[in-house]
């Protein structure tokens, strides 16, 4: 029926002597949408920087398949040709350095990879004025550096932006949502949703369920101390935010 | 601020330097001059054995070789090395037993510099070590100490009793060879500080030691050496003083300090050496070699308020030798009148994943030069190491010079070492504020400064802090024009 | 320096009395003398230097600069080359060779008389003069290129500008090593006077491949006038930069600013020192220094405030990074405030790049080696791109980037 896009394993890693995931397992499949909430220092931020690659990380056990491929070695430069996106819960400004001299850089480094041509620059500047209109990026911030000075919306923004651009297979969304007002919300999600298709899919780490009524979940899973500790559709987002999580937090300790 | 507005008062009526009184206490004084049958009468005098002779003639020849450094940006008259005299005891020294043994006028001495002995002990148990012309005159606390372990006691008295710790470790930070006063030191010192912490033990009390300069003529060369063994703790404490007067006085001491694996030593010093008079006339030359040696993750903290001297050539260093040692230099520096510092410290990254942080503030005053001087130093082979610096000076006349001379040296690429440094003057606005509210221009600075010196102070041990603070004020009597 | 082999008669008049047996041109400096603290001199010293005089290069066009347009002066091997130069009549502009202008204003005492200035002064080969009468605003940059492309030799040279009041010039300075000489040494001097409110932007690249540059610099600002320089520094075996900038006059503003990039044991030295004689000027000095493959960055910058000189608003920054191992820097940032009603502050920074930020580029699939070079780009992007030109910008980066 669907395919496989990745799927997790027993994942535990670890940063210096502190463990952080312990024994993570989740699937996806092409098309989904998949949602990750849980209380805060539960492990949603490392998930997504081990999935990128970030080895700060140790990871001590465990698989990542992404698309058929065990990845747990891969450079996060070659997941990123791969297909894997991450946008930062705190994107990292880069002083200097212009956000269209960026992107065109990491277009033309995928490119090269898979010994394409680079991309001309008219087509570039006709794709960059395409996607900025998706999540209605003001086209002044594009000229200035990689996040430098940008509002905490705005970097949010050239996030879902650098989505676009790069086209992914899978997308991870950390905490996208926060700083956003309620129209860059909707613009943000409606762009997401845009981007959607049959082959790729998007997992989206929030604490509120206001997002998930614009960006509407297949399955939503509650992380707790490194692990999956419920998994449900979206009326667990609901009822969620009633609850709070002790109730869970009590349940797996049964 | 803990003291009355009449104690205030009485002191602002008073300008003269607080604590320039001369003791009138009976001392023996070696003739004047130096040369080596000088260098035999100390050592005799104390009654010393052959190797701790030996290693003074020994700097001796090394300092009739060396010239008086001229790099520091102080301006002054050379001392005349042949017009002092290198020793100086209070007479009729005995073994002291009991604090009621110790001359009652040193006492009143001690009472006048504010650190009453007996209040001392009421208060917060700090034991002292009183050192008046090179000599220590009497330790307290010794036995509660030795319960412990720990060994506190003058540096003669080390030399007598525990040899073997004197032999390894003096001179293995700051080597006679080191530099001018250091070899000159090393040859005559006359006595000082020992503290030993053994093995685990955390120093349950502040140990501090006070040094004052009495008779004239006499130059001051106390040496300190304070060894720290694994894992244990302790906090020290300097301070100094010297009575008023016409000539300069010369005060070259050591301070070497050793924290071996996790130790941890915090070192605090308060000089209120005699800074000379309003017209630049006298005053002490201090010119003082500091530095400590760390171990595998041990930690220096070397922590000073610097307000008296008429020159002052320091520099506090720590070689971050283990691995994941951490070094820290905090200090205030206030000169007025004529005054000139040139102080700041070394911090020398050998180990990996050390750190360093340093934080000075300057505050210059009358016609007077402040200057920080540092070197920030990351070996080869000081992976992840770091530094930060803070050097800040604060302007009050337009007659002063407030000057920054930072050496940054890096040779791995991993560390991280940031400077920064400001030079402003005091602003205005802030005293216009305070004055408004009713609060006297003197009293206006004084909050000032004592804010902006603030991270610093805050360093200090309480017992220092308020005598520290009290310090900054006196200091800057006058200062604005 | 062996200078044994130097031939001055066929140089200058005035200096063919010059007895080199008595020649007296001081001491060489050595470590022990803190300006001199970490240039490493002995390669230098042991060279056996001539000055023959001899064009080797045809064409401007077979160096690796941009296309030059305009007034184009160059001397090759320090002598003048009417044949690669292009010296089209200004009529705004003296242009003179006079060995004997002086332009000195700056007393004495702050013009340092050493081993290498005797040097100069004792074997000048060549003096260029430069005078910009009052009221000129002069767009197209002046260019001035310095050439050496003989093993070994010496060249001392001289550059005199003179902008009178209310002028404005730009001039782009190229000292250049061709890649075929080996240990040549261009010991050059520029001296600059400013008179009340002209303005002069310099910007000087340095591209010395195997042979040597040092650079003594004399700058003297009457009021108002506003003074830039962008130091350049992409090669050279040691290039050393002695700034000295003295500001007379009040509301000036002075600007030194400079990207230097040694590799592979090359040592890169900036001394820089400005002066703030009188009150309501403005300073500001940002140097970085990208170091690599064993090579040696440093700089020593100075700020004076002397009494009286009120106002003054003085900032200094140095920041570098140490791209591997064995690469060093060399940091001393000097404040000297004799006045109280300033603002001045210094920082210098020294590390890597965040690692944060590397990771970040890396997942949006970036490589290690592009990401490195996207934030060195980044890192000096500060000091470049205060030129507007963009062909010259992106000269300048490939050269500094060395790719
Ligand atoms: N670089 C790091 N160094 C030390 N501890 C870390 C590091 N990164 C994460 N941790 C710790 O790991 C735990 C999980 O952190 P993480 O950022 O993944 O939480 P989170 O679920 O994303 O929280 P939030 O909802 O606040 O974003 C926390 O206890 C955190 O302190
Ligand atoms: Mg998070």
């Amino acid at each position: 029926m669907s395919e496989l896009l990745i799927e997790i394993k027993d994942l535990e890693c670890r940063i210096d002597d502190q463990k952080i995931l312990q024994g993570l397992n989740l699937k996806i499949n092409k098309g989904e949408v998949h949602a990750i909430m849980g209380p805060n220092g539960s492990g949603k931020s490392t998930l997504s920087s081990v999935l990128a690659g970030n080895d700060n990380y140790e990871v001590t056990n465990g698989s990542i398949n992404f698309l058929g491929e065990e990845i747990s070695e891969m450079s996060p430069e070659e997941r990123s040709w791969k297909g894997m996106f991450l946008a930062f819960q705190y994107p990292v400004e880069i002083p200097g350095v212009s956000n269209i001299n960026f992107l065109r850089t990491a277009l033309n480094e995928r490119n090269k990879f898979y010994g394409i041509d680079s991309i001309p620059a008219k087509e570039f500047l006709k794709m960059v004025a395409e996607k900025s209109e998706l999540v209605g990026l003001n086209n002044k911030l594009k000229n200035r550096s990689v996040n430098e000075g940008f509002s905490g919306g705005e970097k949010k923004r050239n996030e879902i932006f650098q989505m676009a651009m790069l086209d992914p297979k899978l997308s991870i969304l950390d905490e996208t949502d926060s700083g956003l007002d309620i129209d860059a919300l909707k613009i943000v999600a409606n762009g997401v949703n845009k981007l959607k298709s049959s082959e790729n899919a998007t997992v989206v780490i929030t604490h509120y369920q206001r997002l998930l009524d614009y960006i509407v979940p297949d399955f939503v899973h509650v992380l707790h101390e490194g692990k999956i500790i419920k998994t449900g559709d979206k009326s667990l987002a609901l009822e969620l935010e009633k609850k709070g999580y002790d109730w869970l937090k009590t349940d797996s300790n049964i | 601020m803990s003291y009355t507005e009449k104690e205030l008062k009485e002191e602002l009526d008073n300008k003269s330097y607080e604590f320039g009184f001369v003791s009138d206490i009976e001392s023996e004084k070696a003739p004047i001059g130096l040369n080596e049958d000088i260098v035999r009468l100390i050592s005799s005098k104390k009654n010393e054995p052959q190797w701790m002779l030996d290693y003074r003639l020994e700097s001796f020849r090394v300092w009739k070789e060396m010239s008086e450094p001229n790099w520091a940006h102080v301006k002054y008259t050379k001392p005349d090395f042949q017009n002092i005299s290198y020793y100086s005891a209070p007479k009729k020294k005995k073994e002291l037993q009991s604090l009621d043994e110790v001359d009652p006028e040193l006492l009143r001495t001690m009472e006048k510099l504010g650190i009453s002995i007996e209040e001392q002990k009421k208060l917060s148990g700090v034991a002292v070590d009183f050192v008046m012309d090179s000599v220590s005159v009497a330790t307290s606390f010794k036995e509660k100490l030795g319960e412990l372990g720990i060994i506190f006691c003058s540096f003669s008295e080390a030399v007598q009793n525990h040899p073997d710790l004197v032999k390894k470790y003096m001179g293995s930070v700051v080597p006679h060879t080191d530099n001018y006063y250091s070899a000159l030191n090393s040859a005559v010192f006359s006595d000082g500080s020992f503290c030993y912490i053994p093995k685990g033990v955390r120093c349950p009390m502040e140990l501090s030691t006070y040094f004052r300069i009495n008779e004239s003529g006499t130059g001051q060369f106390e040496r300190t050496l304070l060894i720290a063994d694994e894992s244990s703790y302790v906090s020290y404490l300097e301070g100094c003083t010297a009575p008023q007067r016409d000539e300069n006085q010369l005060h070259a001491a050591v301070v070497e300090l050793i924290a071996l694996d996790k130790a941890e030593i915090k070192y605090s010093t308060v000089q209120n050496w005699y800074p000379g008079d309003a017209k630049g006339v006298g005053g002490v030359y201090n010119f003082v070699t500091k530095r400590g040696i760390c171990g595998y993750r041990s930690k220096i903290s070397w922590t000073q308020v610097e307000t008296g001297s008429a020159v002052t050539w320091k520099y506090p260093s720590c070689i971050l030798k283990g691995d994941y040692s951490i070094g820290e230099f905090y200090s205030v520096a206030v000169t007025n009148n004529f005054q000139q510092a040139d102080t700041g410290t070394k911090m020398i990254h050998i180990g990996k994943n050390t750190k360093s942080t340093i934080i000075s503030k300057g505050i210059s005053a009358g016609k007077s030069q402040n200057s920080y001087r540092g070197l920030v130093k990351i070996g080869k082979g000081a992976k992840n190491s770091r530094n930060f610096s803070q050097c800040d000076s604060l302007l009050m006349t337009d007659q002063c010079g407030a000057h920054t001379f930072p050496y940054i040296e890096c040779e791995n690429p991993t560390a991280t070492v940031e400077h920064e440094a400001t030079t402003s003057k005091i602003g205005e606005e802030q005293l216009f504020y305070c004055m408004q509210r009713g609060i006297s221009e003197e009293k206006a600075i004084s909050l000032i400064v004592n804010g902006y010196a603030k991270e610093v102070l805050n360093k200090l041990p309480m017992e220092f802090a308020v005598e520290a603070q009290k310090l900054l004020e006196i200091s800057l009597e006058g200062s604005v024009g | 320096m062996i200078i044994k082999e130097l031939n001055h008669n066929s140089l200058l008049k005035e200096n063919s009395k010059l007895d080199l047996e008595n020649l007296n041109l001081g001491s060489f400096p050595t470590r022990k003398e803190e300006r001199w603290r970490y240039t490493p001199l002995r390669a230098l010293k042991k060279i056996n230097f001539h000055n023959q005089l001899n064009f080797k290069i045809e064409n401007l066009n077979s160096l690796e600069i941009p296309k030059i347009e305009g007034l184009v002066i160059v001397l090759e091997n320090g002598k003048f080359n009417s044949d690669l130069s292009n010296l089209i009549d200004l009529k705004e502009i003296e242009l003179s060779f006079d060995k004997e202008n002086v332009i000195s204003k700056s007393s004495d005492e702050t013009k340092h008389k050493d081993y290498f200035t005797n040097l100069n002064f004792s074997f000048l080969s060549e003096k260029v003069v430069l005078k910009i009468k009052a009221n000129f605003n002069i767009d197209k940059p002046i260019n001035f290129v310095n050439i050496i492309s003989s093993d070994k030799c010496l060249s001392n040279t001289q550059f005199n500008i003179e902008v009178f009041e209310n002028s404005k010039l730009h001039i782009r300075q190229y000292f250049l090593g061709s890649s075929t000489s080996n240990n040549g040494f261009i010991n050059h001097r520029n001296e600059v006077l400013l008179k009340s409110n002209s303005s002069l932007t310099i910007d000087k690249f340095q591209d010395l491949n195997n042979n040597f540059n040092f650079c003594n610099e004399f700058i003297d600002q009457e009021k108002e006038s506003e003074f830039i320089m962008n130091t350049f520094s992409a090669s050279g075996i040691i290039l050393r930069n002695d700034v000295s900038n003295n500001v007379h006059g009040k509301n000036c503003h002075s600007e030194l600013n400079g990207v230097f990039a040694p590799i592979d044991k090359q040592h890169f030295d900036n001394h820089t020192t400005i002066n703030h004689f009188v009150a309501d000027c403005k300073s500001f000095e940002n140097y970085k220094g990208v170091i690599k493959e064993s090579g040696v960055g440093v700089f020593n910058g100075k700020v004076i405030v002397h009494q009286d000189a009120q106002k003054i608003e003085a900032f200094q920054k140095n920041n570098n990074i140490l791209l591997d191992e064995d690469s060093k820097i060399f940091s001393k940032p000097e404040l000297e405030i004799y006045a109280d009603d300033v603002r001045c502050s210094h920082g210098s920074t020294t590390g890597r790049f965040d690692e944060e930020a590397l990771f970040y580029l890396r997942t949006r699939g970036i490589s290690v080696k592009k990401s490195l070079e996207l934030m060195t780009l980044g890192f000096i992007n500060e000091v470049i791109e205060k030129s507007t030109d963009l062909e010259y910008k992106e000269f300048i980066l490939k050269r500094l980037l060395k790719d």
